[in-house]
């Protein structure tokens, strides 16, 4: 009995989906909001600079972990994705806590089926030439996604680029981000994190 | 009959011995009292220890990777000092001090892909359920944006405040400060007229 009348006092999740639908109804997102899909937009564009198909995994995921009813087809993901600010063709209305929810899963997922790689552009002890080759095609391909897809006049899009300049900081913390993504408890600390700033990182 | 339970992620193997807990009911393949551990990192030494060991390791590691996930470069250490992280030049320093008198404290380096190896051997050990263990680390949950934000100082939260109400009130006062236009009223303006 006492239990009921607690959760009818306070319940975060109806408290978030009152501020959410208000924010619908109004058509504006909030500052965490933008920051949420701004980073893990660029986290999804770093999987895609590690694997060339990562386009054709996240169709294929998307099956998998059964997420058709909100992505039925890869458009939508762009669809979603297009959420972030900082890309050229953006969409100003925010992004549903749903498909919010569903982008958050496919990018552990795909952080967890890419770790192998992930970890090898990580480590410090692969050091050869074949691994330098792979480095220098990973920074090549994630600077070619941030200028093709991101608006770069917009002042975070090229801090991005010149941090590029020096990539062995900046993207090396992006790829520890993605390989802390993955497995059991990925999901768990990279929802925790997604609201702290890209700044923080550099 | 003693369990055995191994997990294996690249430099990391964690091997963990246990028996079910009759008392709660688990079955004979599952793990509900944990009775020692072996981890394995390649290129260090092994590392046993019993449930508390492990608990303040998955505790510290856990805490540090979601403070190093957002970005912020921090030292984690458990409750009794016995195990302490903290990032030094681009690796992270992981030390590890024996409770039995006369063992040294043992400090290994690791690189980025190694922390997320060992983070994601013992999230196998964690999520296992075939491992019925009540890990204290899980609930000991650290609200790092809280701690943050709780951590800038005050007159940085109201600076956007301040600069707008000092935006404003010079805005309001260079605007009073402009001179109004003087109007002719009707009766003087054919004053003027008539004068010329």
């Amino acid at each position: 009995m006492n239990n009921q009348k607690k959760s009818t006092r306070y319940n975060p999740s109806n408290n978030h989906d009152y501020v959410s639908m208000i924010q619908e109804l109004l058509g504006i997102q909030t500052i965490k909001n933008r920051r949420a899909i701004e980073k893990l937009d660029l986290l999804l564009l770093a999987i895609e600079a590690v694997d060339i198909n990562a386009s054709v995994s996240i169709s294929s995921l998307t099956n998998t972990i059964e997420l058709e009813h909100i992505f039925p087809n890869y458009v939508e993901v762009w669809k979603s994705r297009c959420h972030n600010p900082m890309r050229r063709s953006s969409r100003n209305s925010p992004i549903s806590r749903e498909s919010f929810d569903a982008l958050l899963l496919l990018l552990s997922k795909l952080s967890q089926r890419f770790y192998p790689q992930i970890r090898n552009l990580l480590s410090s002890s692969s050091s050869n030439l074949d691994n330098q080759y792979i480095w220098s095609q990973f920074c090549y391909r994630f600077e070619e996604l941030i200028s093709e897809r991101l608006n770069s006049r917009r002042v975070a899009v090229k801090n991005y680029l010149i941090h590029s300049r020096d990539p062995q900081i900046f993207y090396k913390k992006i790829l520890f981000i993605l390989a802390l993504s993955s497995g059991d408890g990925g999901e768990i600390r990279l929802r925790s994190s997604l609201f702290e700033p890209l700044s923080l990182l550099k | 009959m003693k369990l055995n339970r191994s997990y294996n992620v690249g430099f990391a193997g964690l091997d963990v011995y246990g028996v079910p807990d009759h008392s709660l009911g688990h079955d004979a393949n599952t793990i509900g009292v944990i009775l020692n551990w072996r981890l394995k990192l390649v290129g260090h030494s092994i590392l046993e220890g019993k449930k508390d060991h492990i608990d303040n390791l998955i505790s510290v590691v856990n805490a540090y990777t979601r403070h190093c996930i957002s970005g912020l470069q921090t030292s984690i250490s458990s409750d009794c000092n016995s195990v302490s992280i903290s990032s030094q030049d681009n690796s992270h320093l992981l030390s590890l001090t024996s409770s039995k008198e006369g063992i040294e404290p043992l400090s290994i380096f690791l690189d980025d892909a190694e922390l997320a190896d060992l983070t994601l051997c013992l999230d196998k050990l964690i999520y296992d359920s075939s491992v019925c263990v009540n890990w204290e680390s899980i609930h000991a949950n650290r609200m790092i944006s809280k701690k943050r934000s709780l951590k800038s100082p005050l007159h940085l939260k109201f600076v956007h405040l301040l600069i707008g109400i000092l935006l404003f009130s010079t805005s309001s006062l260079l605007y009073l400060r402009i001179p109004s236009p003087k109007l002719d009223l009707p009766n003087q303006a054919i004053e003027k007229d008539l004068n010329f």
